[in-house]
């Protein structure tokens, strides 16, 4: 498919040739050199908001009229939230280096039972002792530790806390929230395959008037 | 050899109409911007006539306000010196050549045969 810059050349050349102006004039009227009103129409530039104006103008139109058949076509919204985790155990997300897992918990548990073990290794407990101490059964603990079963309720995760005498945050490192965010896709411009346009730009060049042929033009003398 | 004053003109049209459709479709600069796939910058920085659009920039907002590029352009014109076209040219009459015995002058559609 074409550029929106090779369609807005076409329609250039076609306006510009109905107005039987060549390529110099509408240069000389809009006083760019005539290689940029070549390269306009070959479709080589995007031309600015104030040289689309004077180009219009030199060719008498209206300025939408040499942006018809061309569009933007906005890229498909997606919104994405979710849980995020560290690179590194013991270093909170930041910006840049996050991962995200949409509603997925498994990167979630798995930062918070590593976080959880190395805690408990710390203090030199085995998975009985810490169990014992915060009141749940062992199985529990260490289905927590291996990143299984589901994200711990409110009352299980303080008991923990508790238990390993450590502040809410230390069994949280490294994970976090993700807030929701809009992300567009890519867009992409259509442009209309114009035939009769091309048809047309062959027909005015084929009638466009000339010059005297170059044998005339020396033969002849100015007075 | 861009006049100012109407590029200035121009900017701050373009720069009205977009606020203005923006306003219409009830959409923050941000989300104009992310429609148009643009910078978020973007569309603030033509809103304050920071930045002259191209093209494609032009195509990409109409799109992002949801408007036709025809809305866009409300009201956008461009005064032409159309003397401009005559000034590096022959003047209309000015230049006579002869072809096969008759007489060719220069007028501004291009070169006439003349008293047959």
């Amino acid at each position: 498919m074409s550029s929106p810059a090779e369609r807005f050349g076409l329609l250039l050349a076609c306006r510009r040739m109905r107005a039987a102006l060549g390529q110099e004039d509408l240069a000389r009227l809009v006083g760019i050199h005539r290689t940029e009103v070549a390269l306009l129409e070959r479709g080589g530039r995007r031309p600015r908001l104030d040289t689309l104006l004077q180009l219009a103008a030199g060719v008498e139109c209206e300025p939408p009229e040499l942006l018809t058949g061309m569009r933007w076509i906005p890229g498909v919204a997606e919104v994405r939230g979710g849980y995020l985790t560290g690179p590194r155990p013991g270093r909170p997300p930041v910006a840049g280096d996050r991962q995200r897992s949409a509603g997925d918990p498994a990167p979630l548990l798995g930062r918070f039972g590593a976080n959880l073990r190395a805690r408990r290794e710390a203090l030199g407990w085995t998975p009985d002792e810490l169990a014992d101490r915060a009141g749940i059964g062992v199985k529990l603990l260490i289905e927590l530790e291996e990143a299984g079963g589901t994200i711990p309720a409110l009352g299980l995760f303080l008991s923990l806390v508790g238990a390993l005498g450590c502040r809410p945050s230390e069994l949280l490192t490294g994970v976090g929230w993700a807030p929701y965010e809009i992300f567009e896709g890519e867009g992409t411009f259509e442009v209309l395959e114009d035939a009769g346009l091309l048809d047309e730009i062959a027909a005015l060049r084929e009638a466009r008037p000339k010059d005297p042929p170059a044998s005339i033009r020396q033969g002849g003398r100015a007075r | 050899m861009i006049d100012e004053v109407q590029s200035a003109r121009a900017l701050e049209r373009f720069a009205s109409n977009l606020i203005e459709l923006r306003r219409r479709a009830g959409l923050t600069q941000l989300e104009a911007g992310l429609r148009a796939g643009l910078h978020r910058t973007e569309v603030s920085l033509l809103e304050r006539r920071l930045r002259m659009p191209r093209l494609d920039t032009i195509l990409r907002v109409a799109a992002g306000v949801e408007a036709d590029p025809t809305e866009l352009l409300e009201g956008l014109a461009w005064e032409l010196d159309r003397d401009r076209l005559w000034s590096a040219r022959p003047v209309p009459g000015r230049y006579e050549i002869l072809v096969g015995g008759s007489p060719v002058t220069w007028a501004p559609d291009g070169w006439r045969r003349v008293g047959r």
